[in-house]
């Protein structure tokens, strides 16, 4: 019986300790900040205020489908002339997704889409990036977070633009993600012809980069 | 249609296939009627944690490959798994003792508490990525109030599950679970929606048996996976997703409903009543958590 009693003791210990460390509040995660290279490309931060995340999805395989997501956050190293030392770093909140329906918003943000309580921010970070087949196109590759799975994939960016303004230097920036839904185990997106989601969706992140150095 | 058809066959016919085949087995292995009384109560026993458990994992699976587990919803089928093991022990240990031998009492022994161990466990590992974003006393407290709500949900289900261990205890589960379900998809998380149609789907191919083959195709064992994925359903639904927790705590309490049966039991005047009070109960509370569920599912957007 006395046996029994330690057991049991040790376990609730255990228990206990486990549930601990599992609660030990951790501080939310930032923005993987990009290394500075040799060359020293320039550096970037998002203007948020001036940009925009939409998504692109395939309904019932009849249309598509549009929508937003409000909140973002970004950073560039970048140089034309230093591209290995170029890298983008991006991270949209996944809650704020809006699809001009609260009641689909609610059902995006829920584990059957996005699982944003559990995994609230889809992340990209580079790892190369390498000149287009146009001026100014890029092919970036790096690692997608999205859903607590990394994958890595090459997206296409354009550079739209830069210049001196009344606001500092800014450069502005495309960049097309599809991503293949199945890749991320999304319950609701299948391979077969008949998933009410189609098994690729865009992301667009279309908007300006302040010059911060 | 076409949308639905393999839904539809993934997670209710596939888990009615082998719910249906476990529980045959189970009777064929018992030796039918043949058998020793204790001989067969041991192996419906068994067979009835087995069809349960077997069948969700093989629905879930076949819904949604769980593997390599990196969400809350891929853990069910591993927690499904354990309890199944617990399961069959308290199964065995139900098969000894009578109906009403004490046995499900909380605090009556190792049992009691392996329940508290798998319950916390299950709730701390179901909601460790949401509880480390929290705060350690706040995080605690919710896990302490989860668990205390699965153990008084389980321990009411073993009891009944003792008292009528027939098919209509498990067609009581089946319309709570089908009521819990349809909660949980109002409140926009369809796939737990699914998995709740998956146990509902198991509970009902037991019903149906038992009653048509009169073996005992619900077991206090059986409860043990029940509370295990349902909790997780409502839990998820609940803290993951839109179901309000009022809607998530009626159904993990529901069970507790069958208790009014034991109480009423007592007034020899009215059995007829207190069974169907017993039967009734659990379901008018899964319904009170789909009405809630209704009332505060999100609003409509009015162009579509």
């Amino acid at each position: 019986m006395s046996t029994r009693l330690a057991l049991g003791a040790a376990a609730l210990g255990l228990a206990a300790a486990l549930i601990a460390t599992a609660a030990a509040p951790i501080p939310a995660a930032p923005v993987p900040a990009p290394p500075a290279g040799p060359l020293d490309p320039a550096a970037y931060v998002l203007d948020s205020t001036h940009a925009s995340v939409v998504y692109k999805a395939r309904h019932l395989g009849i249309s598509n489908f549009y929508g937003t997501f409000d909140a973002f956050e970004g950073e560039l190293l970048f140089s034309d002339d230093d591209l290995a030392n170029s890298v983008i770093a991006l991270s949209v909140k996944a809650d704020s997704v809006d699809s001009n329906s609260a009641q689909r918003d609610g059902h995006l943000k829920s584990p059957d889409f996005l699982n944003a309580t559990e995994f609230p921010e889809i992340t990209f970070v580079s790892t190369k990036f390498a000149q287009g087949r146009g001026d100014d196109t890029y092919a970036i590759t790096g690692t997608l977070d999205f859903r607590g799975i990394q994958k890595e994939i090459t997206v296409q960016a354009v550079k739209t633009g830069e210049g001196q303004t009344g606001r500092g230097t800014k450069i502005g920036v495309e960049v097309i993600f599809t991503i293949d839904m199945t890749d991320f185990r999304v319950p609701f997106v299948s391979e077969s012809e008949s998933s009410p989601i189609g098994r690729e969706v865009q992301l667009i992140l279309a908007g300006e980069f302040n010059k911060t150095g | 249609m076409d949308t639905l058809l393999p839904f539809i066959a993934k997670g209710v016919f596939a888990p009615i296939a082998v719910a249906a085949l476990v529980l045959l087995v189970g009777e064929r292995l018992s030796g039918g009627a043949s058998g020793s009384s204790r001989q067969r109560g041991r192996v419906e026993a068994r067979a009835a944690v087995l069809a349960l458990g077997l069948a969700y994992v093989t629905g879930h699976m076949l819904l949604r490959w769980p593997f390599p587990v990196v969400e809350s919803t891929d853990r069910i089928p591993v927690l499904v798994t354990v309890a199944l093991v617990l399961g069959l022990f308290e199964g065995d240990r139900g098969s000894h003792r009578g109906p009403g031998s004490g046995s499900d009492r909380p605090g009556s022994g190792f049992g009691s508490f392996l329940r508290v161990v798998l319950a916390g466990g299950t709730s701390w590992w179901f909601l460790s990525s949401l509880v480390k974003h929290r705060e350690t006393g706040a995080a605690v407290g919710m896990l302490a109030v989860i668990t205390a709500i699965m153990l008084v949900g389980w321990i009411a289900a073993s009891r009944q599950a003792q008292r009528t261990p027939g098919p209509r205890f498990a067609a009581t589960l089946m319309g709570v679970t089908s009521l819990g379900a349809g909660a949980v998809t109002l409140s926009t998380s369809a796939f737990h929606g699914q998995l709740a149609g998956v146990i509902a789907a198991a509970l009902g191919t037991a019903a149906v048996i038992g009653w048509v083959r009169g073996t005992r195709t619900f077991s206090s064992g059986t409860v043990a996976p029940y509370i295990i994925a349902t909790s997780c359903l409502w839990m998820g639904g609940a803290l993951l997703s839109a179901l309000p927790v009022a809607s998530a705590v009626l159904l993990g309490l529901a069970p507790c409903g069958s208790w009014l049966e034991g109480g009423l039991d007592r007034r020899r005047d009215e059995p007829r009543r207190s069974a169907w009070w017993g039967v009734l109960a659990p379901l008018l509370m899964a319904l009170a958590a789909c009405v809630v569920a209704w009332v505060q599912r999100p609003p409509p957007n009015p162009y579509y």
